[in-house]
This record gives C-alpha cells, structure tokens and sequence, in this order.
C-alpha cells in the first residue's frame, strides 16, 4: 500500500508540474509537448537530483520505479494508438511524387550521416556488449525521425494547412514517420538478435502481421464503423473491444520481437477513417492518456536523462555534434531532394525546417533504445537535448523563412481575402472579432452602419478565431481544424445573410482562423491587415465581473490599432446619437466614429455633451475638434447639437442623458469611469450604468482619421447640392 | 493512385537508396571487424584493502560506476547489506582504456571511518586494472596517507531495486 500511496503522490507531482512547465512553454509560442518534456527532466537528476538529493530520493525512490515503468508503457501503447487514428490516407492528395521522393530522401541522409557519427562514437561511448550494426542502425534511425505529430500541430497553429507548403509538409511528414516506423523495426530486430540476418525470422513476421492487419483486420474494423454509422454512436461494448484489440496487437507485435507500440500503432492505423467514429474515439481515449499517462511517460524518460553525465568538454563536443549531424542531415537532405523536385527556394528551405521537428517521436525511439541497452545514458541524454533543440526550433525558423505575411499569397484553396469582386482598393476597414456569432448580430450591424458610405469602399472583417488551447487534441489536427472553420463560415455565413441593407453584405469578407492566442493574433492580423479599427463586442469574462476584462480587455491594452468596445443593449434604430466629450484623445475618436454614422446615414441625429468641470473652459473646443466641425458639409452640420455643460458628476450627468438616446460613444477617459489601470485593466463604470447601447472607443493612433474617407465625398457632395 | 515518377526524380531516388544501402554495409563491415568498444563494466565492486586505513572500525567499501562507453562516473560508498534509501551522487569521474581504470574525485571522510567527519572530503585517486572474470586490481591514493593502498576488487550481481532502476 505504501508503494501506490508514493506513486500517486508522484503522478500527482507529474501532472502539475508538467501543465506548468508547458503553459510556460506555450507563452512562449512552443508546443506544449515540449514543455511536458523539459519537466519531465527537471524532475530526474538533470535538476532536481542535482538541487535537491533528498527530495528526488524520497520522491522517486527505486521501488515506484517499475509501477511508473507500467504507467508509462500503458499511456504510450494508447498514444501510438492516437497516432495510428490520426494517419489519414487523405494527407496524400496531391504532390505525391514530390512527397515520396522528399521524405524518402530527408530519411536517407541523416541515416548515412547517422551511420557514419556511429564509427566515430561507437568506440567512445559504447560498450562490447551492443554489436555495431544494432548501434548504426539505432543511431540512424534516431536521426532520422521527424515528428508527425507535433509537426501537424505546429502546421495546424500556423494556419498552414491550407497552403501548398503544408500539405506538403503533411504529406511529406506522414510518409517519413511510416517509413521510420520500419526502420525502427528493423533495428529493434537486429539488436535483440545481434545481426541482420539473425533479425530476417523477425521482419518476416512484422510483414506478415502487418499485411492481416491491413487486410483481415481492416475489414473487420470496416464492420465496426458500419455499425457506428448506423447506431451513430460509440458504445462501451464497442470502446472495450477496442481497447482490447490495442492491447492484444501490442502484445502480439511485442511477442513478435518488434516493440509495443507498433502494435497499438497498426490498430489504430488500420482503423477505418470514418469522420465521426475516429473523432468519437480520440476524444474519448485522448483526454485520459495525454493528461494523465503521457506525463508519466515523459517524467520515467525525464529519470534517465541525466544532464550531469555530460562533465567533460569533449563530451559537450560530442553532443554539439551529434546535434549538427541531426540538423544538417534533416535540413540539406529535405532542401535538395524538394529543389530536384521542382520545389521553390523559400519553400524548400521552410519545409526542411519543418522536417527537422523530432520532438516526442523522438523520445520514444530512444527510450526503446535505452531499455534495450543499446545506446548508454550518457548517448540518451545527448540524443533528448538534440530531440528537444531541434523541435524547439522549428517555430521561429519557420516564422524566419516563412514569414506570415507571405503565406496568403500562397493559399490553395480560395483566398478568404479575395478582392476581385470590388474594383478599387476599400478606404477604410473594420476588422470586428465575433466569438459567438448567433448573439453578435447588433456588433455586425454596427460595424456596417460605421463603415459603409454608399460611395466609397469600405470593408468589414469579421474575425472568427478558433482557439487551439491543448496540443496533441484531437481537434488540433489539420483535418479537424479545417472542419472546425468550415463550421465557422457557416455560422457566420448564416449572419451575414441576416443583416439590413441588403447590398452591404457583398461588402463584408469574414476571416476565420485557427490561433493559440486570439488577442495576439488580433492584434497582428490588425496590423497585417491595414484595418482602420477593431469594433469588439462585449462579454463577460469568467474570472471577473468587469465589462472590459478578459480578451476584450487584452485586445484593449495590445492592439495597435483604434479600438471600440460596443455593448449591446438591443437599440434595433441608430438614430439618435449622444456623444460625451471631455477634451480627451479618446473622446475625439468617439466623436469621429459619430460623425461617420451621422455622415453615412442621413436621417441620424447627433448630440455632444461637453462636460466640464469648471466654468473658464466653458467654450473651449479642442482644436480638432473644431476644424473638424468646420469640414463637415451643412447637411450633417445641421443634425448636430453640442451642449456644454457643467457638472461635478459628469457620469451621472451623461447617464441620465443617455435614458433618451440609441447609442451612446464615449473614449476611456477617467472622465466617464472607464480608464486604464497600471497592469493594463480598464474600469467599466459608465459601462455599467449607461442606459443605452454603449461604444466605448480606445484610440491608438494620433494619426489615423476615420473621417477623412468620407469627408472628401460629403464636401463635394455639398458643394454639388449647393 | 500510382504517381507519375519523373525520371530524373526516378534516378535520383533510386540512386540514393542504393548509395545508401551499400554505405550501410561497408560501415557496418568496417564497424564489426575494426571498431572495438570498450568492455561492460558491472556497477558496483566490493573493496578489499590489503592494508588497513589508521582507523579503528574502518567500513567495508563499496566502488559504484556508472559507465558511459570509456567515460566512467563512480562513487565509494559504505557497503550495506540493502541498497541505501539515498543512492550516491558520483562524486569521482575517470576513463576507461585498454582495460585500465583510472577515477579520481573527492570522497567524504566517514565514508572510510565512521568516527571521521562527514563534512571533510579526502582527495582520492584510483589506478587499477581490469582482470578476468570482473575483478580489478590497482591501487588507491587517498589524502593524508602517504603510501597508495593496494586493493583487489569483486564485481557484485546487481540487486533487484537496482535491475529496475535500470529499465
């Protein structure tokens, strides 16, 4: 009893430690695996064995050791099952000759590069225990591994998936992980026989089970899937089966002589892609084994990697090399084979960088390696450090090669952002992030009444970001991911149809994507997109009662771009506008956002509330302010009503009068109770308290005018009437 | 959906997995009969001094190594008879070469002599060499005693705890 008391207590400290450490990774922009990695690590002699003797003693004391053994295996045998289920032949559209040629060749020469690193370290770092071939074959193997998964993940988060380069990056990375899947096969026979021809009973047998499962096995699964079809669901009786079926083929493939895995990977390989049943499976059996046995699996790998082996500089030299061995025999290999392919320069160089990912593949492999003692602990260690430089580059070497910005032009499927239908370039935009888009209707409609001017081309943008929160869950996949964004098109599609007048909905192109962090990805999409102001919509965000927290409050403080917060109170009419002034930045952009409603829609009426304190600035206007009012033709001079007023609660004053009005548009000034604080947070008192449909605006920008579109128009327009 | 090959692509594809396959078995060749790695050590060796240290109860030693190929890592320790709750950092690091150990490091003094401090550490340099049937024979010199101690060393069968620690 005492000895399950200790390992709970140990997964206990796993698991925290590991969503930890991957949230920090996460800020960073890194996959989450790589973080559960690093902790894993830092839970074995690399960090806490060498701070804290006692306490990695105590914590981890020899006897849990085969409990976690058994944890681990278990959660690797289902993971590779996740894997398996994943692999779908539809990632081979396309570019197949390119694809094989590619993966094929990015396998060959890190293999060659690995073998011959083996020369050099087999007599250095190996025992006379382990035959050569088994080391070379191990080695290069080792080299040779590129990870599907978090590749997918990282193409997925990147938007990627649509364009040329991931697809064949997709492509080229599920055709690599099968054919090192047999490599690794192959070296598991020949180091558990000591030769290759020792090895050829056991290879015989993996072909031969691997043929039953993809013919005998397939079409018993294709039973399964047609009862799911008809009963359109999973059932326990269905998911035991299952499972049993994982079990007994790792078993099988174990007592053939190849490892485990492979056997839980065929199953799921094999599995019939039917949309639903596969996601029906994954999201049953993922949450359990990637939040509670992956860990495990990486802080039992993290126990063996010990950091302090490597205490000499010829051994740091060793790991450098191994590392630029790993690199160069990835990335040249990868970047030649796709230019003899025909693949462009920039291209070719990104998809070598993808194809360097090894990340948690990588562990696997060599953990196998390390049980079956062919590579020592002091290689294993040096190989986990490569396994873990090489994923963690990825993601800025791709940004470097290939920078977002280029990768619109390169979509394969029609570009959201595709301009042919308007002639001339729009003047102004309106980038409106929609998170829920049933409720958002009033946000929609908003936007449209301040963008568009009958004359002038305008556009509306609304943003629908798909926030990726967990790695390696199902909907992650890029599969899933683009039919989480055909859903979102759908819905927003649906609202679109739904908005008044009829001909602005040729004038709003929605842009839907996937994002880890939607704030950031507003923001830069903001810039990217030369858009003239975020029009958000409230909502209230789960940790705080405050209007203006959350993301809202996040898109407030970071984009770089003019803000405005609408919270609906359900005005269905836009017609009489109240505007509070207060000499404030902020304020002149809620009066430009005024008077381009007023400009836009003539039977509009607009009253400004100047609200002062005391009684000398009583006629005072800001400059702006006043030329502005001076620019404006007669027709919209003439709707416009100004009051100064003074007031020692000038909330209270705007609140009453906002009793009478459609809309209310006041700036975050400390003036109306809606300002920032030091870490960032607004205060959302008028919020709170305003009795209409309130637009609080944020500016940026001193430069921007959201006038200056239209008032070119109105003056000549005026001057016609005239 | 069988794909078009191109036969440039053709010939370079082919020409690569046979390049390979044949650098494949002229390493693997060269490997097997020219290339030697160095010979499994077992972790944990009983000490026996043929002198005796200038202490009145002197603890049986115990030599821990951790072999990473001709890097060695090790550690003395008390020999007890379960495996202790705190297994020993490696405190001395040495090679392997041509059957010759070499370790050197520092060692706490009650490691030697319980009556001795914990907190001071002697400086210690072992020399020996690796016999049949997993024995070693050297020398060890030790801070403080100015002649090296000689010493024969027996290769112990690992325990249980340390069979899984393994895995």
């Amino acid at each position: 009893m005492q000895i399950v008391i200790l390992v709970l207590f140990e997964v206990l400290v796993v698991i925290g430690v590991s969503r930890l450490v991957g949230l920090a990774f996460r800020s960073i922009k890194q996959p989450l695996v790589i973080g559960e990695i690093v902790a894993g690590i830092m839970l074995g002699p690399s960090l806490l064995g060498l701070v804290a003797p006692d306490v990695s003693a105590s914590l981890f004391p020899p006897e849990t050791l085969p409990i976690l053994n058994v944890l681990s295996q278990v959660g690797l045998i289902f993971f590779m099952f996740l894997i398996g289920l994943e692999l779908n032949p539809k990632y081979l559209k396309g570019q197949l000759e390119v694809a094989i040629l590619t993966s094929h060749v990015s396998i060959l020469v890190p293999f060659s590069l690995g073998t011959l690193l083996a020369v050099g370290l087999y007599p250095v770092v190996s025992t006379a225990g382990v035959s050569f071939t088994a080391f070379a074959l191990f080695l290069g193997a080792a080299m040779s591994i590129t990870a599907f998964p978090v590749l997918a993940r990282i193409i997925t988060e990147n938007n990627l998936q649509g364009t040329r380069l991931g697809t064949l990056a997709l492509t080229c990375a599920a055709v690599d992980d099968a054919t090192a899947w047999c490599l690794l096969a192959v070296a598991i026979a020949v180091a558990k026989s000591g030769n290759v021809t020792g090895a050829f009973p056991t290879i015989i047998e993996a072909v031969l089970y691997i043929g039953f499962m993809l013919t005998v096995g397939r079409w018993f699964l294709q039973r399964l899937a047609t009862y799911y079809r008809r009963t359109g669901r999973l059932s326990q009786l269905m998911m035991a089966g299952i499972y049993m079926g994982v079990v007994a083929s790792a078993l099988i493939t174990e007592l053939i002589g190849i490892h485990l895995i492979f056997g839980a990977f065929l199953l799921g390989a094999a599995m019939p892609k039917n949309a639903g049943l596969v996601r029906d499976l994954a999201q049953k059996t993922e949450d359990f084994v990637l939040i509670f046995l992956l860990p495990v699996f990486f802080a039992f790998s993290g126990l063996r990697t010990q950091i302090g082996l490597i205490n000499r500089p010829e051994l740091w030299l060793m790991c450098l090399a191994v590392l630029g061995v790993a690199i160069s025999g990835k990335y040249f290999g990868t970047y030649v084979a796709a230019r003899v392919g025909g693949i462009k320069n920039r291209e070719a160089s990104a998809l070598g960088w993808l194809m360097n990912t090894r990340g948690l593949t990588e562990l696997i492999v060599l953990n196998i390696g390390l049980e079956l003692k062919v590579i020592s602990p002091l290689l294993f260690t040096m190989l986990v450090i490569m396994a873990l430089v090489t994923t963690f580059m990825t993601s800025p070497l791709l940004e470097w090669t290939y920078p977002k910005r280029l990768i619109k032009l390169d979509m394969v499927t029609p570009a959201e952002e595709d301009e042919t239908a308007t002639d001339t370039t729009p003047t102004y935009r309106i980038l409106v992030p929609v998170a829920n888009p049933s409720t958002q209707k009033g946000l929609l409609q908003l936007a449209v009444a301040i963008a568009l001017n009958h004359k002038y081309p305008a556009l509306v943008h609304p943003l629908s970001l798909i926030e990726l929160e967990e790695d390696y869950v199902f909907s992650n996949t890029p599969m899933e991911a683009d039919r989480l964004i055909d859903v979102r098109r759908h819905q927003l599609e649906e609202l679109i149809q739904s908005l008044e007048p009829p001909e602005a909905r040729s004038y709003i192109r929605p842009i839907i994507r996937v994002s880890p962090n939607v704030a950031r990805e507003t923001a830069e999409i903001a810039t990217l997109d030369q858009a003239d102001l975020i029009l958000v919509g409230w909502h209230r965000p789960a940790f705080s009662s405050n209007r203006l927290g959350g993301r809202v409050g996040q898109i407030l403080s970071t984009a770089p771009v003019d803000v405005a917060v609408f919270i609906d109170r359900g005005a269905l009419r836009l017609e009489t506008l109240l505007v509070a002034y207060s000499a404030n930045i902020h304020d002149d952009l809620a009066i430009e956002m005024a008077l381009r409603l007023l400009v836009n829609h003539t039977n509009c009426r607009l009253r400004i509330l100047h609200v002062v304190k005391e009684p000398q600035s009583k006629h005072e206007l800001s400059y702006e302010f006043s030329s502005v009012m001076e620019q404006l033709p007669v027709t919209v001079r003439d709707r416009i009503e100004i009051e100064v007023v003074e007031a020692a609660e000038p909330i209270q004053f705007v609140i009453a009068a906002s009793e009478h009005v459609d809309l209310t548009i006041a700036g975050t000034s400390r003036a109306w109770g809606i300002e920032r604080q030091t870490l960032g947070r607004y205060t959302d008192e008028l919020a709170i308290q305003c009795r209409s449909s309130l637009l609080i605006t944020r500016r940026y920008s001193k430069v921007t005018s959201h006038l200056a579109s239209i008032l070119n128009e109105s003056k000549i327009a005026d001057e016609v009437s005239e | 959906m069988i794909p078009k090959f191109r036969s440039k692509s053709l010939a370079f594809y082919g020409g690569s997995i046979i390049f390979v396959l044949l650098l494949f078995k002229v390493v693997t060749a060269y490997g097997e009969t020219s290339l030697h790695a160095p010979p499994a050590l077992i972790s944990q060796y009983r000490l026996n001094l043929d002198q005796n240290l200038n202490c009145s109860q002197p603890n049986p030693l115990m030599l821990n190594i951790q072999q990473s190929g001709i890097y060695l890592n090790g550690s003395l320790s008390v020999a007890m008879t379960e495996t202790p709750k705190i297994p020993e950092k490696p405190t001395l690091s040495g090679m392997l070469a041509n059957r010759q150990l070499s370790l050197s490091g520092k060692v706490r003094k009650n490691v030697f002599c319980p009556s001795a401090s914990a907190n001071s550490q002697d400086s210690v340099n072992i020399q020996s060499q690796l016999e049949g049937a997993g024995t070693l024979q050297g020398e060890m010199t030790i801070t403080g005693i100015p002649t090296p101690l000689k010493f024969t060393a027996v290769a112990q069968k690992p325990s249980v705890a340390d069979k899984a620690k393994s895995h």
